[in-house]
């Protein structure tokens, strides 16, 4: 079961970085494009915990990066930690809901909140990481060509993607005994 | 407790080995650039996911140019009454249409292109752009075809433009199946250009006020040049081991010059013939000789 689930995961990373390379910049009016792993790293962390989301960023980041000839591990870098802190602070909110609804699902617009936070994060990140390697383009147009449209784009396809993700991964409830003690 | 205290140092492993794993290939692809490991993962992750991008590509292109008719219809609607009810009538058909007329216009520009004498000495391998970078950090493409093909790193690629084809970039890295092209646009591109009727050569780079731009370097302030004046290739090489350029490929024209008494080079922004945004069938240039 459980090789099963990673055998899921391990296609759907696939499948979504060669979305988001060969699909997602004809499908986009700008030349930015939605980050659609990021989507799928938020969702993970939501349904399969920090590490699962943490390890599958590192690999969609890998790949990513591969073939567009990016920096290799900046990406994997960016998604690994927004895996961790978004897979923690579900996993806080779940604990809070535990104790006052008495059930721990994380709502469908927590997980919008995330990939909203989670989709800045990331796109600022980006641009300072890429600025401390000598590649940063100039601010404004950094703000206006890519951390903007970057941040709308992801937004507009999580909409119908979170759910669909949800639907996806939502079988297999997360095995944990230690939701008291965050990392 | 016990076990609990043991998921919690072993997810503390995991995210830590993850992050130094992340930084390690960071630091490897700073220092070795697309040569060692890193080079030869990029190559294996580029033949796996070639195959399965082409066919994601084909599958999604209509629904692209589907978009795109229908923005052309936006337009059309605004512009003109009569052409918006028949491009409303013309449905589906008008999409297959388009698309096609676009793709025979596309591969007659191409065709003119090799017939033109401006790349003699090359031949020509077409290709289809199967992927391309998602961000304006990295500006590079991903083509369908590779080594088996007879592309070769430093290859420089056209794209259609006007009656013929423009200087896309030149390939960065391939592998059998597939090769990534460096836009004139990244940041580590640098090209040599000279203004078309002139005899001066200057390095063209992207612009860092606006990297959707080219600067024209290293043109001195008694050359003549003019706004609306085309830049083309010039026959020379930008780094040791670079393929030479065809002489006498378009790369765009120049957009505004400047030059102030503190500078001895004028300042000159040229604006690229090839559109980036929609970059769908290409040629890699190979040069006969080698």
């Amino acid at each position: 079961m459980i090789v099963l689930d990673a055998l899921r995961i391990a296609v759907l990373v696939f499948v979504t970085a060669v979305f988001q390379v060969s699909a997602a910049p004809q499908l986009t009016p700008t030349d930015s494009t939605p980050d659609l792993m990021l989507i799928l790293v938020v969702a993970l962390a939501v349904h399969r915990g920090g590490e699962t989301a943490a390890a599958a960023g590192f690999a969609g980041g890998l790949l990513i990066d591969s073939v567009t000839g990016g920096w290799m591990g900046l990406s994997s870098l960016l998604y690994v930690v927004a895996g961790w802190a978004v897979g923690r602070r579900a996993r806080n909110d779940e604990d809070v809901m535990m104790g006052t609804a008495g059930h721990a699902a994380v709502p469908l617009r927590s997980e919008y909140g995330y990939a909203v936070l989670a989709a800045v994060a990331v796109q600022v990140g980006y641009a300072v990481l890429q600025g401390l390697l000598g590649q940063g383009l100039p601010l404004g147009f950094t703000v206006d060509h890519i951390i903007v449209p970057g941040v709308i784009l992801t937004i507009a396809f999580a909409l119908p993607l979170l759910p669909l993700l949800q639907r996806l991964l939502h079988s297999r409830t997360r095995i944990d005994t230690a939701r008291t003690a965050p990392i | 407790m016990l076990i609990g205290k043991n998921r919690l140092i072993r997810r503390r492993v995991i995210i830590g080995l993850l992050l130094a794993a992340s930084l390690t290939l960071l630091t490897l692809s700073f220092r070795e650039g697309s040569a060692g490991v890193t080079g030869s993962i990029r190559r294996s992750a580029l033949s796996v996911t070639a195959p399965v991008s082409e066919v994601v590509h084909r599958v999604t292109q209509p629904v692209a140019d589907a978009w795109s008719w229908t923005t052309g219809l936006i337009d059309a609607r605004q512009e003109n009454e009569r052409l918006k009810k028949e491009l409303e009538r013309a449905g589906a058909t008008g999409v297959q249409v388009q698309n096609l007329t676009e793709q025979l216009q596309k591969d007659e520009q191409l065709l003119n292109f090799v017939h033109s004498r401006g790349a003699s000495g090359f031949d020509y391998i077409g290709a289809s752009v199967i992927a391309q970078s998602p961000n304006d950090y990295n500006r590079t493409i991903t083509l369908n075809v590779g080594s088996a093909d007879g592309v070769a790193v430093n290859d420089p690629v056209v794209a259609p433009y006007g009656d013929g084809a423009g200087l896309m970039g030149r390939v960065a890295s391939v592998t059998g199946n597939a090769s990534t092209v460096m836009l004139i646009l990244d940041q580590d591109s640098a090209v040599y250009g000279t203004i078309q009727g002139a005899t001066a050569k200057g390095l063209l780079v992207p612009s860092s006020g606006d990297p959707s731009l080219l600067s024209l370097l290293f043109i001195g302030v008694d050359e003549s040049v003019d706004v609306g004046q085309a830049v083309l290739t010039a026959n020379y090489r930008t780094n040791k081991g670079d393929a030479l350029l065809p002489r006498g490929i378009p790369i765009g024209k120049v957009t505004s010059v400047n030059q102030s008494d503190a500078n001895s080079d004028k300042t000159i922004q040229v604006t690229p013939f090839v559109d980036f945004q929609n970059l769908t069938d290409v040629l890699v240039l190979k040069d006969k000789s080698r």
